[in-house]
């Protein structure tokens, strides 16, 4: 099922950039005139919570400092768990891009809406729990902040290629490390490394 | 200025993944630091090493610590001031969430616990992993131990977070017999039987299984508010509150009787 799922995210993308090379016949003022589901990015990550790799398509939703990424994450491999999987919904926000020669550079900032899959996490509890028993412990929120650096690419299908790191932390954390003098917001942090490939 | 911000930038892109921040997988993976794995066999040993020279001794019993870490800390150092007491029982729900971050959280602050400890499994605890990542820091969630002439018996009685399936009350009957002239047969278990996650039936057996073995005192956490007393005129049950009300309470057990405290830090 994974697997399955994996292999859909990888042709979906390749597929996407196939017929957006097609597209390419049509380029009007530099930009591409895109059918609304093709991705204008492909991301891979390391950690950040969404698995020990995920795969996702990206899409510029204003302009392009604002990419939402939907993500797939597996750890299965790597954890004694038997399913741990996460579908995240990546919110990126280009604070401010910077050029240098042929490189872009940006601080970001963003939210990523995860959602986990997994042993006994419970969006809507079964029947047999009362009402309200468990607040819902399958979605986490996990705000970050990081930075990227893109260079363009002199390919048809892949325009550039960016190479970013990510700090984040999660709803569950963060709220520990206001609630509690013992949680310092140290404590709570985790580092992410990914890689964006543009079409 | 702009070479200032692009440094500033190459740095942070750079450098982060240099700072000694952890790489997480997922909060639900089963992450237990080595210093933490086989918690409940490390603290049968110390127990052993201080059981010798007397008959008598104290526990303090506290339960549901879950998030309320500040709490939690300030009991162990309330306990840690005691020299009478001998060991510690937690009585379950030592998470919220049961993310791997929340048993650190426990172990790391448990581990400056001047005395062994011991704990049953909580429903909070079987959430996500919780089930794997309990038995990776401590062992199994149903186990027996002795100490001065007196059997515990540590029971995980969760019902809905075991899939609605029945605790094994096979292995609790089993255990329940006074199988080597112990002075007392003390069962611990989170849920006491009169709580949500049990019906008339279990409730019943429960209670059936402590009578037929002649338990006198039965120990539990769960309900959040402290109980002791005879509820079905029989068994003497305790319940200690959670760790946010600010107390604990202590089982002295003597040659042929025990006696309850309760006590506030």
């Amino acid at each position: 099922m994974i697997k399955k799922f994996t292999y859909s995210i990888l042709i979906f993308t390749l597929l996407s950039t196939i017929t957006k090379g097609a597209e390419n016949l049509k380029i009007k003022n530099d930009s591409i005139q895109r059918k609304w589901y093709v991705p204008q990015a492909a991301k891979i990550q390391h950690a950040g919570n969404i698995g020990f790799m995920s795969l996702g398509a990206t899409y510029y939703l204003v302009d392009d400092w604002y990419q939402l990424s939907i993500m797939y994450g597996m750890a299965t491999d790597h954890t004694e768990a038997k399913t741990l999987n996460t579908l995240a919904l990546k919110n990126t926000f280009l604070i401010k891009k910077f050029h240098y020669n042929d490189f872009v550079l940006s601080p970001l900032a963003g939210l990523s809406i995860n959602f986990g899959s997994t042993h006994n996490t419970y969006r809507k509890l079964p029947d047999y729990f009362p009402d309200k028993y468990y607040f819902q412990n399958k979605i986490h929120f996990t705000p970050f902040v990081g930075g990227m650096i893109y260079h363009p690419l002199p390919f048809k299908t892949i325009k550039g290629i960016d190479f970013y790191s990510e700090v984040a932390t999660m709803d569950n954390y963060l709220l520990e490390a206001i609630r509690t003098d013992y949680v310092k917001f140290d404590d709570i942090w985790n580092i992410s490394l990914g890689l964006t490939l543009y079409f | 200025m702009k070479k200032l911000v692009l440094f500033g930038i190459l740095t942070l892109i750079c450098l982060l993944p240099a700072c000694n921040i952890p790489f997480e997988y997922s909060p639900y993976d089963i992450i237990v630091e080595k210093e933490f794995q086989n918690l409940t066999a490390k603290n049968l040993t110390k127990l052993k090493a201080i059981e010798a020279g007397k008959s008598s001794f104290k526990i303090a019993l506290i339960s549901d610590t879950h998030t309320f870490y500040d709490e939690f800390k300030e009991a162990v150092e309330a306990i840690n001031t005691r020299d009478d007491i001998d060991f510690v029982i937690h009585a379950g729900d030592l998470t919220l969430s049961a993310l791997h971050k929340e048993f650190t959280w426990f172990n790391e602050i448990m581990g400056t616990l001047n005395k062994p400890f011991l704990t049953v499994i909580g429903n909070h605890d079987l959430l996500s992993n919780g089930k794997a990542i309990y038995e990776k820091s401590f062992g199994p969630n149903n186990y027996t131990f002795t100490f001065r002439g007196c059997k515990f018996v540590m029971f995980d009685n969760n019902i809905w977070e075991n899939k609605n399936n029945d605790p094994d009350f096979e292995w609790f009957k089993t255990n329940l017999k006074n199988d080597g002239d112990y002075r007392f047969v003390i069962p611990v278990s989170h849920i006491p039987p009169w709580a949500d996650q049990y019906n008339h039936g279990n409730e019943h057996v429960f209670n059936e299984m402590m009578a037929e073995n002649n338990i006198q005192l039965s120990l539990h956490g769960h309900t959040h508010s402290f109980y002791h007393g005879k509820r079905y005129d029989q068994v003497d049950y305790l319940v200690i509150g959670d760790i946010a009300d600010k107390a604990y309470a202590i089982i002295t057990i003597e040659e042929d009787s025990y006696s309850i405290e309760q006590v506030s830090f």
